[in-house]
């Protein structure tokens, strides 16, 4: 089933950003929207007496017809909400640090297997079980990596992915069934 | 194997559940989702791989599995392969929820006897109306 490509870039932001959108509202009751780079910085760099916060990244390797990671990075005090709507916390004060590390990696498995789902819909996939790390969002060197700037509740978030999707072999196949 | 329809208000018997997924958050939100559908629900077990589901197999009642696919340990698939063909778990629903909604897995669930295919993020409701058909179906 897996086919050797040289690593693509995402050649449709829509898809991830529809991807995400899923995600947001069907799991957590938020709203995703596309966003700028600059805005996402500008709350990375904030200090903490500022308005700044701590942040979280998860990221998750997915294999199959084609190879690569996505990388979710999110501030805290957004992980905290969605995390609440998820799991019906009554606060995001309450979640535990446990329970927040598993919903973010969690949350970065769904972006990523829809996102997937989507752009090959007839071609399982495997995902490993994602890494989270807490700590100031970290750069991207990688040069096949593609970073996407979104919006979650009007929160900045960054999504990394490297490798990607190819185009179908053929659109016959897609349209087969 | 089928798309969940919608609630029927026949009266079942309690369903005993087993939830397997690694995240104890998606857990958490599988068991909430089934208590939101107000339908009678048994035990609920948890466990954390396919593995773990095994163990709790060998040892309880189960009328239906949720599994998820990616985990590490067992799988969902290798955990349906194992179970698949045994006489003790013949009746035992099977439901896969999963972000791999493509179709090449939906075939091997297929393969599997798995009656429902759950895709993640999917609305509570999707929960009621799977259990729904499964009481019913009982």
């Amino acid at each position: 089933m897996c086919s050797p490509i040289s690593p693509s870039p995402v050649e449709d932001r829509d898809a991830l950003l529809a991807a995400i959108s899923d995600v947001a509202e069907n799991s957590l009751f938020a709203f995703a929207d596309a966003s700028e780079q600059a805005a996402f910085e500008a709350a990375a760099t904030a200090p903490l007496t500022e308005g700044g916060s701590d942040w979280l990244s998860a990221r998750v390797h997915f294999s199959g017809p084609v190879a690569g990671r996505l990388e979710l990075t999110v501030p805290e005090p957004l992980a905290r909400h969605l995390c609440a709507s998820f799991s019906g916390a009554e606060t995001p004060e309450e979640i535990g640090e446990t329970d927040l590390v598993d919903f973010i990696g969690e949350l970065s498995n769904m972006m990523c297997g829809t996102w997937l789902t989507r752009a090959r819909r007839h071609d399982a996939f495997s995902l490993t079980p994602p890494e989270v790390h807490r700590g100031a969002p970290r750069g991207d060197r990688s040069e096949d990596a593609e970073l996407f700037y979104l919006s979650i509740d009007e929160a900045p978030i960054r999504v990394v992915v490297q490798g990607g999707i190819a185009p179908p072999p053929n659109q016959e196949r897609a349209d087969a069934r | 194997m089928t798309e969940p329809s919608s609630v029927n208000a026949e009266t079942p018997t309690a369903l005993n559940i087993l939830i397997v997924d690694d995240s104890a958050m998606m857990r958490t939100m599988i068991k909430r989702a089934a208590g939101l559908t107000g339908l009678p629900i048994g035990q609920i077990f948890e466990a954390a791989d396919g593995q773990q589901a095994l163990a709790v197999l060998k040892q309880q009642h189960v009328d239906a599995l949720f599994t998820d696919i990616n985990m590490p340990v067992m799988t969902g698939i290798e955990l349906l392969q194992q179970i698949a063909g045994h006489e003790r778990w013949q009746h035992m629903v099977r439901v896969i929820i999963s972000t791999d909604g493509s179709v090449a897995r939906r075939d091997e669930a297929d393969r599997l006897d798995v009656r429902f295919y759950v895709e993640k993020p999917f609305r509570p409701e999707v929960m009621r109306d799977v259990l729904s058909d499964l009481t019913v179906a009982r």
